[in-house]
């Protein structure tokens, strides 16, 4: 969606920029003022120092008043003890809230809530995902976006303070006569360093456009190696790189997405730049020392003035430079905000009402669809079309239809992850929308086709939560069949699942996933059941074992089932089938296998030939 | 893992250098020689920078002419300027180019390595942890391993810097240098403690943040987003998260107060010193006619030797550790095969075609695996059979398929092609006898019909694509694309792309293979994803597809084994039971049994589903 090098008017930058430092407030609210006071101590510091040895200076080249050496000496070791002690807790703190890792976590936190708190209209939209991954790589490969305000801000706040400090000794309430009645060649040199500043900048930008047009340049190849870098892995495509000898296109692509030839003259010229920048200080503290040596040599100034007065322009200078590349920085860092003002400002668009839904216990629920049609944000063909379906509480119902036929668009709307585009779903008579959104959707326990389970332990997953009644966790896992593996498990419940979250998890396979995905579902114990093929990466034994017992377990409750296997009609009496986001035949299994020339006739014959006879 | 890390193996840091200048010599010599120069830059410059207000001082207190003045501060002063240039581009080049273009070159003999290593080592858990300590030394171009020649530089121009300034010490008085080594030394000792806390807490920290972050990956992982929602997930996952956050935070605190404790030595070494060597320098000025100029030298000098020697310690630790994690680069690098990736005999053509493949008490335990998946097969697959191998999830279906490919190589027994030996053939021209289709299935960002082909656009032969596209059937999704065959692949590259569904990717995997056209066809559950009639399609021209092949096919749905020629039954890490459809049914075992349970579905007078749903479930 946006582009760091799209154009973005300076009042917007401005606004980003403000944003950048609201965003920093409000996640660590201590930095700012620790950070400002820690900066005051940093650019201070060397200046106290030279002031005071500019004074030993003067009175061991004047009077040679010992009592007096003797202060100045203990004030700037002292003092420079002090404020290096301050600054040493000071530091510690800073670095406890706005450490790289700190920080990076805590902004990837900040994100990871707000993803799970949307809509799931967002959630699924791959174009949110495509900002979420680039303003990580952002993040971790350039430490731009929030992070940059973080990682810059200490200097600017460190070369501001110094340009002050730096002033008064030179030419403020600090100052040391340097220069006699001839004050031409100051001018000059400020001149000639304006000039110079410029004329870095004009590097800078250039520099800057370098690196841009590489970055651009290589978009693209560096997309396709980030995404090929996975795939050359073990649990990848390894086998395919292999098995159609896919090794020198891939090089093809991976060399392109690293050209040393671009690369090379970039950095040289990032090094002329750099060179010119500390070329002109020096030119700068070279031409101090001309004229206050010259004014020395003519009795105007002393050699404590020529020390310091040298010293507070080098520091003066460099901290103009490096706070007007700071500025720049944060700056051009402003469009890097823009994403995360966008991401964290999107709107919720679910309606979620008040209404409490009444408890299970004494209730037999009534759903109802109705005229209700869906089109996914974006698309232009519906994915479910005027679909009229009641359905109570207490059944089982299979809902069958090739891929693509709008089932599981069905569930969707009806657990609420989207509202229709038009019609709408009842409850008890009551628009589904009109509830609240929590106690509604505890209503379901659904395992869909693509389900997840968390890196964590098996136990917790079951539960979906630390804090769960061990036994119920068992009975479930033993009703969903996962008995015999749950038994081999190295740590029973707390056996951590896959390596993502911990090292010693262990991997389970797709069809003991979904053994614990359907566990998770009865633990839940939801009045309704919703099954997206349950059963897929099952082999026949547990697949029968899973339809039986399941059917069992969930007792009086209600089941969708969704299945290519249209063995799982079996179980209900009541079959809904879906073409083309139409339901186009409901009733029982005899019903419409007597309809010769309907869908459901065809599904099942493809299936039960092989089978029967 | 502490051991190993306290012990690198012998001749570790001339194999690191090495290793690790070679790669910028082939690439781009120069880099290295502007690292020569940063040395002498990074030596002059501080020196100049202490010696100008001594040149300075001495010039007005001997009240020299103005001319001669300007003469010689001025041509000092362009000579700073000059140094100040030089120095400045080549730190651009050590500290910015060098660990750039070490981290490209490296990351592609990674790769080049990755694709060219066998599979078999790919999954093993030796070579895992050589990859992973490899990974860990190249994870970015901070990394100490990708910038050997710039801690060589900084080492080499501190210890010339040391000598150097302490030529301007010794002078003045020898016993400074003790002083000066002492404090420096101290120092060292709570820097090290610092470093090495960092070090030795690494994995636990790592720890943390991999757990840190795959709970971040989690709350918003667009595929778990259904079900944090719907299973109210969010609430848990924060507590759990703020919880790994306050630990990581503790741990970074121990550290952090370490690196304080580091800098509080550090500002009570810095009192010590410049109070002494005030009182002693200003001493000899008063009372030994040092001059002034000598005194600013000297006291210059005396703060920047500290700052030479913790140099020194830092960069000889830095080289230390940058030289062990290059050559954890190089073992993953260097990991030998262990397949034939040498000359082989010649493949079988003609009518050798196609093979016969035979399998003699083959048997294959995972590496760290108690017990054996597979053991004691004996199998003789004629030319042009097709088998079925059925069995449950997890029995060694999959592995089995791995042995005949080549991709695993048996730990007991052997497997022959046409008589001879699989390790007889070249490895990666034995992969050429196979057309396999896998569970998991990948795509390239291209076309789809380099999807098929494998070739680019212009090697590619477009009437077999559309040909294999139709045999799949998925040339019915293709025809309806606004680019057709041509119509990218891989959304998360090319933004133009089309998704396929998990039943359209089987079928494009299976184009695939059939474009390879080689002489043994493998097929690994490739209808699960498909819907009955799309299955039932691949079930009926499943003898065209495989005419004139060796072919083996896995499958949970037993409907597909009528097909086939043999169906064998792995169950109990052996082939249970093998025959026709007709002679295993009629041998009422295992296999009899799971076809039974999955045809009673089919069969119209079964008493199906007595479960609590029918009894209560009534018209709607």
């Amino acid at each position: 969606m946006t582009d760091s090098n799209e154009k973005i008017p300076f009042g917007e930058k401005l606004g980003l920029f403000g944003y950048g430092y609201k965003l920093c407030a409000k996640m660590t609210p201590s930095y700012i003022p620790l950070m400002i006071f820690q900066a005051l101590l940093i650019s201070a510091q060397p200046l106290v120092v030279l002031f005071f040895s500019a004074r030993i200076l003067d009175e061991l080249s004047g009077g040679r008043d010992v009592q007096a050496i003797i202060l100045y000496v203990s004030i700037t070791v002292g003092a420079t003890f002090l404020m290096s002690i301050i600054r040493a807790f000071l530091t510690r703190e800073v670095e406890t809230t706005a450490r790289w890792e700190m920080l990076y976590q805590r902004i990837r936190m900040m994100k990871g809530e707000r993803f799970a708190k949307m809509d799931f209209a967002h959630a699924e939209d791959s174009s949110i995902s495509e900002i979420l991954a680039r303003m990580d790589t952002q993040m971790r490969g350039n430490g731009l976006g929030l992070l940059n305000v973080y990682s810059i801000s200490p200097s600017i706040a460190q070369n501001l303070f110094s340009m002050i400090f730096a002033w008064m000794l030179l030419q403020g309430p600090f100052a040391m006569q340097i220069h006699g009645e001839v004050r031409w060649p100051v001018w000059a040199l400020f001149g000639f360093f304006v000039v110079g500043i410029w004329f870095i900048l004009r590097l800078q930008v250039r520099l800057q456009l370098m690196l841009s047009k590489i970055y651009k340049e290589n978009a693209k190849a560096n997309t396709a190696a980030r995404f090929y870098n996975k795939y050359v892995g073990a649990d990848e495509a390894a086998k395919d790189i292999r098995l159609y000898n896919q090794r020198d296109s891939l090089m093809g692509i991976f060399k392109s997405s690293f050209d040393l030839s671009q690369w090379i003259p970039y950095f040289y010229f990032m090094g002329r730049t750099n060179g010119v920048m500390l070329g002109l200080l020096a030119v700068l503290s070279g031409g101090y020392y001309l004229i206050a040596g010259y004014s020395a040599l003519g009795g105007t100034a002393t050699l404590g003035g020529i020390v310091q007065s040298v010293g507070a322009v080098t520091i003066f200078a460099m901290s103009i430079g490096s706070l007007i590349m700071s500025l720049g920085q944060l700056f051009n860092n402003a469009a890097f905000l823009k994403p995360m003002q966008e991401f964290l400002s999107l709107p919720d668009l679910l309606v979620k009402g008040n209404k409490p839904v009444p408890p299970p216990q004494e209730h037999q629920y009534k759903f109802e669809f109705r005229g209700v049609s869906f089109r996914y944000p974006g698309a232009e063909d519906y994915a479910l079309r005027d679909l009229n379906l009641v359905f109570n509480v207490g059944k089982r119902l299979a809902v069958v239809g090739q891929n693509g036929s709008g089932k599981t668009t069905m569930i969707k709307l009806l657990c609420r992850l989207y509202d229709p585009t038009e019609g709408e779903i009842l409850l008890d008579g009551i628009n589904i929308k009109e509830y609240d959104y929590a106690e509604y959707t505890a209503l379901f326990s659904v395992v869909f086709q693509d389900f997840c389970l968390f890196p964590f332990e098996l136990g917790t997953n079951v539960a979906v939560g630390a804090d769960y009644d061990k036994d119920r966790v068992e009975n479930c896992l033993d009703g969903a069949g996962f008995s015999e593996r749950r038994e081999s498990m190295p740590s029973g419940l707390d056996t951590i699942l896959y390596k993502k979250y911990d090292e010693d998890g262990i991997q389970v396979s797709g069809g003991e996933a979904q053994k614990i995905a359907l566990a998770r579902a009865l633990y839940r114990d939801a009045p309704f059941v919703i099954l997206d093929e349950p059963t897929a990466a099952l082999d026949p034994i547990a697949e029968y074992d899973v339809y039986t017992t399941f059917d069992e377990t969930i007792g009086d409750k209600t089941a969708v089932f969704i299945s290519h296997r249209l063995s799982s009609c079996r179980f209900c009496h009541d079959i809904a089938v879906f073409e083309h986001g139409k339901l186009i035949q409901r009733g029982e299994h005899e019903e419409l296998l007597a309809e010769e020339d309907g869908l459901y006739n065809k599904l099942w014959e493809a299936q039960a030939q092989h089978y029967v006879g | 893992m502490e051991k190993v890390k306290d012990t690198p193996r012998r001749g570790y840091l001339m194999t690191g250098i090495r290793d690790a200048l070679s790669l910028y010599w082939q690439e781009r010599k120069i880099l290295l020689i502007f690292c020569g120069l940063a040395v002498v830059m990074r030596v002059a410059l501080p020196y100049l920078g202490i010696f100008m207000p001594k040149l300075v001082i001495d010039q007005i207190t001997a009240q020299v002419e103005p001319m001669t003045f300007f003469i010689t501060v001025g041509g000092m002063a362009l000579l700073l300027v000059l140094v100040n240039y030089v120095k400045s581009f080549t730190d651009s080049i050590t500290d910015n180019a060098i660990g750039t273009v070490g981290i490209g070159l490296t990351f592609f003999k990674q790769i080049v390595r990755w694709m060219k290593m066998d599979f078999e080592l790919m999954e093993s858990p030796d070579y895992k942890e050589v990859e992973d300590k490899a990974d860990k030394a190249a994870h970015s171009n901070h990394a100490p391993a990708m910038n050997v020649p710039r801690t060589l530089v900084e080492l080499l121009s501190n210890i010339f810097g040391f000598l150097l300034y302490a030529s301007v010490i010794v002078i003045v008085h020898p016993l400074i240098l003790a002083v000066l080594a002492v404090t420096a030394a101290i120092n060292w000792l709570m820097l090290r403690r610092a470093r090495n806390y960092l070090r030795d807490t690494r994995d636990e920290r790592s720890k943390l943040y991999k757990k840190i972050n795959a709970l971040g990956d989690t709350m918003r992982d667009p595929e778990a987003a259904k079900d944090i929602r719907l299973y109210g997930a969010l609430d848990w996952l924060c507590t759990f998260y703020d919880k790994q956050f306050r630990a990581a935070r503790k741990a970074e605190r121990k550290l952090i107060s370490r690196d304080m404790h580091s800098q509080i030595t550090d500002a009570l070494m810095i009192l010590l010193r410049d109070g002494a060597a005030y009182a002693f320098l200003i001493w000899l000025v008063l009372n030994d006619n040092m001059t002034l100029g000598d005194f600013v030298l000297v006291f210059a000098a005396i703060g920047g030797l500290a700052t030479w020697i913790t140099g020194i310690l830092t960069a000889s630790a830095d080289l230390s550790r940058a030289c062990i994690e290059r050559n954890d680069i190089s073992d993953m690098i260097n990991y030998p095969d262990r397949m034939n990736t040498g000359k082989g005999i010649p493949l079988p053509e003609g009518k050798d075609l196609p093979p016969s493949i035979e399998l003699s008490g083959v048997g294959y335990t995972y590496p760290k695996a108690e017990k054996p998946t597979l053991t004691g097969i004996n199998l003789n697959i004629r030319s042009g059979e097709r088998i079925a191998i059925v069995g449950a999830n997890g029995a060694g279906k999959t592995t089995l398929v791995k042995l005949i490919c080549g991709l695993y190589t048996p730990t007991e027994g052997t497997v022959s092609l046409n008589g001879k030996s699989v390790s007889e053939y070249n490895r990666d021209e034995y992969y050429t006898l196979f057309s396999a289709v896998f569970q998991d299935i990948h795509m390239l960002s291209t076309t789809i019909a380099e999807n098929i082909s494998q070739e680019p656009p212009e090697s590619t032969d477009t009437e077999a694509v559309l040909k294999c596209l139709k045999l799949t059937g998925l040339y019915e999704k293709v025809k309806t694309l606004p680019g057709r065959e041509n119509t990218l692949l891989v959304r998360e590259v090319e933004p133009d792309a089309v998704e396929l569904s998990g039943g359209e990717k089987q079928k494009l995997a299976m184009a695939r293979a059939l474009y390879k056209d080689a002489p043994v066809i493998v097929l690994d559950e490739p209808t699960a994803a498909l819907d009955p009639i799309a299955e039932n399609e691949v079930y009926q021209k499943y003898a065209e597809l495989t005419e004139g092949k060796t072919s083996v096919y896995i499958s949970h749905r037993l409907a597909s084994t009528r097909f086939c020629d043999r169906i064998l039954l792995i169950d109990g890490n052996v082939i249970a039971e093998q025959g026709s459809h007709d002679e295993l049914m009629a041998l009422g075992g295992t296999y009899a049994n799971m076809f039974d349970v999955q045809a009673s579905y089919y069969q119209e007078d079964n008493d199906f589903g007595n479960g609590n749903g029918l009894k209560t479930s009534q018209a709607v």
